[in-house]
């Protein structure tokens, strides 16, 4: 059987919360089926197809929950974040997607892989931290939170001090063999969704989660190499 | 009780076992939907035991086993009663007449029994109820619950 060509397509972040809106699910779920049409035209052009997606809006929504609830549950990693928001974000389109291929009349499976991306831990950008995360601090919760947590702090034009992380180049995308494997028996498949889950791996060959992010469209650069895309 | 009625993804979920992997689904029970009248699928605000849903999940992708990890080391009759005992090996018959008998709390042993009946009730070979560090012995068989068909 010849090899099909799959296509990796890259959905924004801003796709599935528009500007203006305050982000809600019901917003989300209607960005989404919105953003189909091309997923379903190349489909029905016989590509596989990986869908990638960002998560900005989401994993700033996200944080502002941690933040608001310092005290309450345990503060979750920004590793974490990321995983929970390709989770459900992953929702969002399976079911989307699910509900209109059956309209289509296309019986294929959509899956979402939670995936890790691995970087390289003496990546330059690690000492250069650039990315703004999360809500914004006032002056003293700044100075805390730089001491405590060795957060990396500036002050953001006026509005307030922001948590700065890393963005790394992604090297390689951890399950890229089960996502290979899900597109050869004609799934759709979900993945890297904001970029990854970043990881690095250690000397001895563990891997283990770092307080970065990953660009997605470099993520999704990586994924579309590994599973040999087009 | 709420029953889940079926998984969505066991092909895609075998495709990636026959190659090898090892999967990780029906977190928490699995996202809960409801099908619509025209087909579409829908959230609904409610939560599906995982232990139902791991049994709906084994027997779609044809499972030969359904293990299930808790805090203890056995099933008990009589739990934390001065007459406690454990069970080493159940039928499909017993575990349907002590669930009945109110031996296996709700929220707790009761579903996991109930996942076990369902899933041998389907064709499945054994279900395994065994502690969390003692997965290796439960599979030799030299500790945990093993519930067979007869």
């Amino acid at each position: 059987m010849k090899k099909r060509s799959v296509v990796v397509i890259a959905l924004g972040g801003n796709a599935l919360i528009m500007e203006g809106q305050r982000g809600t699910i019901a917003e989300q779920f209607e960005n989404t089926r919105k953003s189909l049409d091309g997923i379903v035209y190349c489909l029905k052009q016989g590509y596989g197809v990986v869908i990638t997606h960002g998560n900005g809006p989401q994993v700033g929504n996200l944080l502002l929950m941690v933040e608001a609830s310092r005290n309450q549950v345990p503060e979750l990693s920004l590793g974490v974040c990321v995983a929970d928001t390709e989770g459900a974000i992953g929702y969002m389109i399976q079911q989307s997607l699910t509900n209109r291929l059956r309209k289509e009349g296309l019986d294929r499976c959509v899956v979402t892989v939670l995936t890790q991306v691995i970087v390289d831990k003496h990546d330059t950008a690690f000492s250069n931290p650039t990315k703004p995360i999360g809500p914004f601090f006032t002056r003293e919760d700044a100075e805390r939170f730089r001491k405590e947590k060795g957060w990396h702090i500036v002050e953001d034009s006026h509005r307030g001090y922001r948590r700065v992380v890393a963005s790394p180049d992604p090297l390689k995308v951890v399950e890229d063999r089960a996502v290979r494997g899900l597109l050869e028996a004609g799934d759709i498949v979900i993945a890297v969704g904001g970029g990854g889950i970043p990881v690095i791996m250690k000397e001895d060959g563990d891997l283990e989660g770092v307080d970065v992010v990953v660009d997605k469209d470099l993520a999704s650069s990586v994924l579309a190499r590994d599973i040999k895309a087009g | 009780m709420l029953w889940s009625i079926k998984t969505l993804l066991p092909v895609s979920l075998q495709g990636i076992l026959k190659q090898g992997d090892i999967v990780i689904a029906a977190g928490g029970g699995g996202i809960p939907v409801i099908m619509k009248e025209d087909g579409d699928l829908e959230g609904v605000d409610v939560v599906v035991d995982k232990d139902l849903a791991s049994s709906v999940l084994a027997r779609d992708i044809k499972a030969d086993c359904l293990m299930m990890i808790t805090g203890v080391e056995y099933v008990f009759l009589n739990f934390k009663q001065p007459n406690e005992r454990a069970l080493k090996a159940l039928t499909v018959k017993e575990a349907e007449r002590y669930l009945k008998e109110g031996h296996f709390p709700p929220g707790s042993m009761g579903p996991k029994i109930q996942a076990a009946i369902n899933f041998l009730n389907w064709g499945g070979e054994v279900a395994i109820i065994a502690a969390i560090d003692k997965v290796k012995e439960a599979l030799e068989g030299i500790t945990g619950t093993k519930i067979t068909k007869d």
